[in-house]
């Protein structure tokens, strides 16, 4: 009888008791130098930018490393590692704590090229339409579309862009401003573009990281716009950029360069054309890097910002007029 | 990798094949057994504890109360059983560490079929022995906004369990009921070790790429892994059975590990839920659940 209680008691207990197999070591861990490694590992292994940025990852290990102390506080710590990951001068990497968040000023590169408030004052109507993501209305006499797109919120919709393009389907011209516009739901920029082209367009290729090496990444794959069966805009349309154009804002940006119709005015993007991914650190904060590369159809790499076609500045000395606005203007009439 | 899903295939065919040839000889034995009951569980709820980490995006354990539904179908013979069984659970899950706290939603369901034969070398002191196999498929779909564009997770894992039950059946009077006589009551405790470990699960990156190109396969980077990783799971169950109906109740722990291989990120999960489920006789032939409460109302 003791044998078989015994032995129902040893099962039972293996019921309970095998966390521990499964989970192994746990690497909650509150020490700098644990977290300090872990960070730079997961960079090292899957950051996608290192060669085209020419970046001495090891070299910044070991900068950053002699900064690393025993008794360093998690503001310190805070602070050493995200100066690392600014080293990859990239907007899509942050360091993210309950007290800060680290990030790259990628639009401070370049100068400032937007103010919404004189587009308001100086070109649209003052009860300016706004439908979904979109704010917009004639300009230049009823001659010209004028729309507004400050972010990629991933609401464009047959309801919305249907609206604005059937709105304009009389004009000379578009006017699609998207500077300062950081990014955001990558499926709006392919709802946007499909009704500026007629026929199955590949616009870029992208690649995903596939190993630890530097350029271990899957194949190529094309990024493909099928045309809309909806309301379309076959007549010019010129794209504002500027560095704050950014992710989303730089796909669109690159993907314009496939489409005869659409021209780039402004300044050079922002780049952030990897996508970025999301991790946590032993510690508990999060960080993001890219881990996607996307290039257009030569090969070449605009990680670093699209260029225009079309390049033009805004004069600070005078807020009666946009110039990249009037350069378009040019363009378009 | 070709060569590897063959040899899983030839394997899974292999059992498939040896599982029904033992079930002709059962048949056979069937004729002569005493008894064979036929029960499905209805409603199983339980609550418990689920645990999980996966190294592609975090080094960190997630864990918290999880919700478990059960539902299965048990066929018990004199010399063998079969049991097929759904288990869903779903919980949220939390890390901590200082003050950075992080909340994730975990649901896993559990698909499952199993064969048990008795194996009486093995009977003592009136518990018997059953050992068997069980194809099992357990799919996990894991949330966690913190993580960005890892925020979604999904992969299921395909296991050849090889079994191991020990059960007893015994006769005793319920504690505070003893005016009612002694119910028949069956008490086992199950270790289902897995033999064959695959897993399909998020590649390299982690992250879904297709999104990014207008793709539509949002698993196109997922791979699936052979012999890879480990589970086990088992199952504590204590059945009472109606006297007359011979429905029964049952009160069930069943804790559930696994884990994939390193190759890319190792992913672990336990899952341990506590349940409770009514299980009907559905070869009855004595009066049906409904009718018998009916009767029992009645008197």
């Amino acid at each position: 009888m003791k044998y078989s209680i015994y032995t129902v008691i040893f099962l039972s207990l293996l019921c309970f008791s095998c966390d521990q197999i499964v989970f192994e070591d746990d690497l909650e861990s509150s020490n700098a130098q644990e977290n300090f490694d872990y960070l730079w590992t997961e960079c090292a292994e899957r950051y996608t930018f290192f060669d085209l940025k020419d970046i001495d990852w090891e070299a910044v290990r070991v900068k950053y490393q002699a900064q690393i102390t025993e008794g360093m506080d998690e503001v310190e710590l805070f602070s050493v590692l995200a100066n690392m990951l600014n080293e990859l001068k990239d907007g899509h990497v942050n360091l993210i704590s309950n007290f800060n968040i680290s990030f790259f000023p990628f639009d401070q590169i370049g100068q400032d090229n937007f103010d919404f408030r004189i587009i308001e004052d100086q070109y649209l109507p003052v009860n300016y339409f706004v439908s979904g993501p979109f704010r917009h209305d004639f300009i230049a006499d009823g001659q010209i579309g004028y729309i507004r797109y400050g972010s990629f919120t991933g609401t464009v919709a047959e309801k919305n862009i249907g609206f604005i393009l059937e709105r304009y389907k009389d004009t000379q011209g578009l006017i699609l401003d998207l500077r300062e516009n950081g990014g955001g739901a990558v499926s709006d920029v392919y709802a946007i573009l499909r009704r500026f082209i007629k026929e199955e367009t590949i616009v870029a290729q992208s690649r995903i990281k596939s190993g630890p090496g530097k350029n271990d990444f899957t194949p190529l794959e094309d990024a493909v716009i099928t045309p809309t069966s909806g309301v379309s805009y076959d007549k010019k349309v010129m794209v504002l950029v500027d560095r704050g154009t950014y992710s989303a804002g730089s796909f669109f940006s690159l993907a314009t360069k496939e489409i005869p119709n659409l021209v780039l005015v402004g300044d050079y993007t922002g780049g952030g054309l990897g996508a970025p991914n999301g991790g946590e650190l032993p510690n508990g904060w999060e960080y993001r890097f890219s881990i996607t590369q996307t290039l257009d159809l030569n090969g070449n790499n605009y990680e670093n910002g699209v260029p225009p076609d079309i390049e033009a500045f805004i004069d600070w000395e005078d807020r009666t007029k946009d110039e990249v606005i009037e350069r378009a203007l040019l363009e378009l009439l | 990798m070709k060569k590897i899903n063959l040899v899983f295939f030839i394997l899974l065919i292999g059992f498939s094949l040896v599982a029904q040839d033992r079930n002709k000889v059962s048949e056979l034995e069937e004729n002569t057994s005493e008894e064979v009951r036929r029960y499905r569980e209805l409603g199983g709820i339980g609550f418990g504890l689920i645990s999980f980490r996966d190294l592609a995006t975090s080094p960190l354990i997630y864990r918290g109360p999880a919700l478990g539904l059960k539902l299965g179908k048990t066929q018990l013979f004199a010399n063998k059983e079969y049991k097929s069984a759904i288990n869903f659970s779903i919980g949220g899950a939390f890390s901590s560490v200082g003050e950075e706290s992080s909340t994730g939603i975990v649901a896993s369901t559990d698909i499952s079929y199993s064969r048990l034969y008795n194996l009486k070398s093995l009977a003592f002191k009136g518990w018997d022995t059953k050992i068997g196999g069980a194809i099992d498929i357990l799919f996990i779909n894991r949330f966690n906004a913190d993580l960005r564009n890892n925020s979604v997770g999904f992969e299921f894992f395909p296991t050849l369990f090889g079994s191991f039950k020990v059960g007893k059946d015994f006769s005793r009077h319920l504690l505070f009921r003893k005016k009612i006589g002694p119910r028949k009551q069956h008490f086992s405790v199950r270790i289902d070790v897995g033999l064959l470990n695959s897993n399909f699960r998020n590649g390299y990156a982690y992250t879904a790429h297709a999104p990014f190109y207008n793709g539509s396969n949002l698993f196109e980077n997922h791979q699936f892994n052979v012999f890879s990783g480990i589970r086990f799971r088992s199952t504590i169950d204590y059945i009472l059975y109606h006297t007359n109906t011979k429905n029964a109740i049952k009160i069930s722990y069943t804790w559930d590990g696994v884990r994939s291989g390193e190759n890319p990120d190792r992913f672990a999960l336990s899952n341990g839920i506590g349940a409770f489920s009514f299980l009907y006789r559905l070869d009855s032939k004595k009066e049906p659940l409904l009718r018998s409460i009916f009767n029992r109302k009645n008197k």
